[in-house]
């Protein structure tokens, strides 16, 4: 979502965001259904990538400035996984609640 | 022989313990005068989800690492993805834990299972015999980490470090921990404290990290050209062992009940586990991202320097970094106390409310009431619950300390809890889930547990020996405990957790499917299993209750005893002011009821809470069909649906008809103007002649007067044919509304046909008309009026006549009577007949037909005739036949029985 546009006539984006806005919130429930899937099938693509034999491919690699390829992958995947869910979260908080 | 050392680190711990005692009883005044609101923030809640990291995380993940590799890790990647996959479970528990104010992990599966006692019961057990020695194991860590901090021999083990932190716990517990006895509202003193715990130990074990990675070594690099040869470069790690490990850590940052303690019962807002979604797994990460650098320097500087679980002490120390030594004492400690704190809550609120509760109510049932007193009796138990369990636990210290079988403690309490899961997942998405399974699950799982895991652990087999372990049990070698059934080769852990969690499951499953669900326990499960379906938060759960009566009294009573006069009083005074009372007590409505219910197993848990409510109100006396009836989810969506089928059915008939009626309209409309275009005609043609001719009369002064005479004769026949016109549109204005006068006797219409045939044999004009009369009715009588129904028949013959183009006309007249209850003539032509789509149209008033028939003046007769036949209930109709064969008219009238007038 683009912040609101500070106030002054002469911003072009105002007048722009006035006529059309740039993102459209879809219909109610369907902006946040996308974030909502990504939350679900998170924790599954997490287990893929953890569980063998995907965590196992990097093992044999070589070192990364230094330090085995198979700890970077371990810990490269489990900031990623941070990182997505403090992207959802912060787009499911800031959704309307509730859901079937 | 104390040193400077022991003193120090002595000093420093008794600092730290009575910091936080300060910091939990400051925390606490000052919340109880609602100034500490950052309490509530999700940062605090996350922090306190961190007691997951204990001792044995703290220092043990290290020796783990030095031992194992990466396998370490498990333990926090199962956590990781169970909150990052918050949306799928957590929410849902979180959701049900404040919807229905669950107490703990034994309340929620009790209260799920139709708020079974002995449910409760049997998960308290499992939960407090993988907690007792868990208890223990952080005792010997705070005891051999002071031990190594002051310098103390570790060939002996100092039993008083332990003894003292054991007292210290139970002590600030009791005095912070049972202040309230509603699970849900908060020890902000305890969330205060568990906090500050939880920062200190990530500060320890970063600071010890940076030190490690940045002051022994020259970065990450560095450090790991240091790793022995092969380390981290084996494939095994990633075996069953890996996958065993992470979802039973995954199950165990639920089951725990600790974590359930802290993660569900004390969330005070769902959006708090948003943001520990991704913020425990980073405080996770920060704990973890230095064990290997930690663990690989220990190899590398301690050659041979004692036990790797202690390496994030010993290697500071070896340093002589004494200041990052006692803090990294102070996480490990910190890490132990928390642990023990928030267990011995969660536990010893499980103890009351499912063991000593329900013997209370048996008990005490025919005990005075006062006012309070299962309050102070349940928050007795749990003080002496608290002090019970650590003190098991250190006793269980004091019995195996020496031996290294509390090492492989932490796991073992992993499997033992991870048996709570499937009656969870079972009970939060299966509705058919019922407490027969969960039963049989749990007591499976339990057994597997305690035979494959537990008994091994212990020395020597414990009771059973040392043969049974070795050749099972009387030498049954199928039933060996770390082989069952045969299955050998495997790592004893992924052994027992494979054993356990099959049986726990399958039984589950057959358990559930053996019998229908009772009535308590289908209820529980749709309010459970459809938690987001019943309305949001503050609404009342939707569904059906059940029909208890009590007196507002009996209840007001109970809740006192519970509750406390004062919180008692204010909680009616709310109830009251709903049921928009002035004064008084509320009126004990079924949703009372329930909503009390529901506030008091906040305090007492489910099952107890519906006990003690049951000796008020009564039981729940409802057949499951009932309750089926009026909740079941499908069954209303079915409802629903058909409503909505039929609705959309009347819709669509009713704009059917709409339509039709907008055609009919249309066709009115036409005729009606091609009416008005007639009429004008027809009017006008008389007129024209009748002003031509009277003009001609007016100015002309020498006409003969033979002449004239005939223009007058003109004028007057024209003049008569604008009269008949007239008067006939006027009579069908007439009919149509029903103001032609109709007297109704009962006559012979046989005798008025004859009459109209006669009348018409004088009427016919130039061509030769032969009438025939066929079969007659004979005597018989209907209500009519005479006059009129002879219109109607002069109307039929004479239309045969006049819209005949045949040379001569032939007509046909007949009548009979239809089953002896109609009177039926026909009256038929050798005309052309009326065209199919003209058929209906002869009938109506501005019929087209008109005409042909105006000339001759009697196009609106069919009309007339008909509204007349209507009149006198009876009907004229016009048969259907082929083109060309001529007009068929149908006149029928009831038969009467009545005598005709004298």
């Amino acid at each position: 979502m683009r912040p609101p546009a500070p106030a002054g006539e002469s911003d072009p984006d105002r007048a722009a965001g006035a006529a059309a806005p740039l993102d459209p919130p879809g219909p109610p429930g369907t902006a946040p259904r996308r974030w909502r899937d990504l939350a679900i099938l998170l924790p599954v693509f997490g287990t893929l990538l953890l569980m063998p034999p995907i965590v196992a491919l990097t093992v044999p690699g070589g070192m990364l400035w230094g330090i085995p390829a198979i700890v970077l992958y371990l810990f490269g995947v489990w900031a990623l996984l941070i990182v997505t869910a403090a992207l959802t979260a912060a787009a499911l908080r800031s959704a309307p609640e509730d859901d079937a | 022989m104390m040193t400077e050392a022991v003193e120090f680190a002595l000093i420093a711990a008794l600092a730290y313990v009575a910091l936080l005692f300060a910091l939990a009883w400051i925390v606490d005044r000052r919340a109880a005068q609602n100034r500490m609101r950052w309490l509530r923030s999700p940062i605090v809640y996350t922090l306190s989800i961190s007691v997951y990291c204990t001792s044995w995380t703290f220092y043990g993940a290290v020796g783990s690492a030095v031992r194992g590799g990466l396998e370490f890790v498990t333990i926090y990647l199962g956590p990781t993805l169970m909150f990052v996959g918050w949306w799928l479970l957590l929410r849902k528990l979180v959701r049900i834990g404040r919807v229905y104010h669950i107490t703990s992990i034994a309340d929620l599966i009790s209260s799920r299972f139709g708020k079974s006692e002995v449910l409760g019961v049997l998960v308290t057990l499992i939960a407090v015999a993988a907690a007792t020695p868990y208890i223990a194991l952080q005792l010997k860590a705070v005891t051999t980490s002071y031990q190594v901090i002051a310098g103390i021999p570790l060939d002996r083990i100092d039993f008083r470090a332990g003894f003292w932190v054991a007292v210290g716990m139970a002590a600030f517990t009791i005095l912070f921990g049972t202040r309230t006895l509603d699970a849900n509202e908060r020890h902000h003193g305890v969330v205060a404290a568990i906090a500050l715990e939880a920062l200190v130990k990530l500060l320890a074990l970063v600071a010890v990290g940076v030190f490690v990675v940045f002051g022994l070594f020259e970065g990450p690099g560095h450090l790991f050209a240091h790793a022995p040869e092969g380390y981290l470069h084996s494939e095994d790690v990633f075996g069953p062992r890996w996958i065993t490990l992470i979802v039973l850590s995954a199950a165990a940052v639920v089951c725990l009940p600790r974590q359930f303690q802290v993660v569900v019962v004390e969330n005070e807002n769902e959006r708090h586990l948003a943001t520990a979604s991704w913020l425990f797994p980073a405080y996770l990460f920060l704990m973890s991202v230095f064990t290997l650098p930690i663990a690989i320097a220990g190899m590398t500087l301690l050659p041979g320097h004692g036990d790797p679980d202690m390496f994030v002490l010993t290697l500071p120390l070896q340093a002589e970094a004494e200041a990052l030594a006692l803090l990294a004492f102070l996480g490990g400690f910190s890490s132990a106390t928390s642990m023990i704190i928030v267990s011995s809550i969660a536990l010893s609120t499980m103890v009351s409310n499912h063991i000593v509760a329900p013997l209370a109510v048996r008990l005490f049932r025919h005990r005075t009431r006062a006012s309070g007193d299962v309050r102070g009796l349940l928050l007795t138990s749990r003080r002496i619950a608290i002090g019970t369990l650590i003190l098991f636990g250190f006793l269980y210290f004091r019995v195996s300390g020496q031996s290294d079988a509390l090492a492989a403690i932490g796991l073992i309490a992993f499997v033992g809890v991870a048996q709570f899961l499937p009656s969870i997942i079972g009970g939060l998405y299966w509705p058919q889930a019922n407490g027969r399974g969960a039963l049989w699950g749990l007591g499976a799982g339990f057994v597997v547990w305690m035979y494959t895991l537990g008994l091994p652990s212990l020395e020597d087999g414990g009771p059973l020996g040392p043969e049974t372990l070795l050749y099972g049990p009387f030498g049954i070698g199928v039933l060996k405990p770390e082989a069952l059934l045969g299955l050998d080769g495997l790592d004893p852990l992924v052994h027992a957790t494979f054993w356990s969690l099959t049986a726990n499951t399958l039984l589950f499953i057959l358990g559930s499917l053996s019998r229908a669900p009772r009535p308590l326990e289908w209820l529980q499960a749709r309010q459970f299993v459809d938690v987001f379906r019943g309305g949001g938060l503050g609404a009342e759960p939707a569904g059906p209750r059940f029909h208890r009566t009590a007196t507002s009294e009996d209840l007001f009573i109970l809740a006192q005893r519970i509750l406390g006069a004062a919180p008692a009083h204010d909680l009616f005074e709310t109830f009251a002011r709903r049921q928009g009372l002035a004064q008084g007590l509320p009126l004990p409505t079924p949703e009372l009821i329930e909503d009390l219910e529901r506030r008091l197993a906040g305090s007492v848990g489910g099952a107890s809470a519906r006990a003690m409510m049951a000796q008020v109100a009564g039981g729940e006396e409802v057949s499951i069909d009932e309750l089926v009836s009026i909740a079941d989810e499908t069954a209303r969506i079915m409802r629903y649906s058909q409503a909505l089928e039929r609705k959309s059915e009347e819709l669509e008939t009713t704009a059917r008809q709409l339509r039709e009626a907008n055609a009919r309209l249309r066709e009115i409309d036409r005729q009606k103007d091609d009416f008005l275009g007639q009429v004008s005609h027809e009017v006008r043609t008389p007129m024209t002649a009748i002003r031509s001719f009277s003009e001609i009369l007016r100015t002309s002064d020498d006409l003969e007067s033979e002449q004239a005479r005939r223009f007058v004769t003109i004028i007057h026949d024209e003049s008569l044919r604008l009269t008949r016109l007239l008067d006939e549109i006027l009579d069908m204005r007439v009919v149509e509304r029903g103001e032609i006068p109709i007297n109704l006797e009962p006559i012979e219409p046989d005798a008025v046909l004859d009459q109209a045939v006669q009348t018409c044999e004088g009427l016919r004009g130039a061509a030769a008309v032969r009438i025939t009369v066929g079969a007659q009715a004979g005597p018989v009588r209907v209500a009519a009026d005479p006059d009129r129904l002879r219109q109607v028949f002069i109307n039929l013959l004479s239309n045969a006549v006049r819209h005949n183009d045949k040379d001569p006309v032939e007509i046909a007249v007949e009548s009979r009577v239809v089953d002896g209850v109609s009177y039926e003539a026909v009256v038929s032509d050798n005309g052309p007949g009326v065209a199919p789509p003209d058929r209906d149209r002869v009938f109506s008033l501005f019929s087209a037909t008109w005409t042909r028939a105006g000339e001759k003046g009697a196009g609106l007769g069919l009309a007339i005739s008909r509204g007349i036949m209507h009149r006198m209930h009876g009907d004229l109709t016009l048969d259907d036949s082929p083109p060309g064969t001529g007009a068929r008219f149908r006149v029928t009238l009831p038969v009467t029985t009545e005598d005709p007038p004298p």
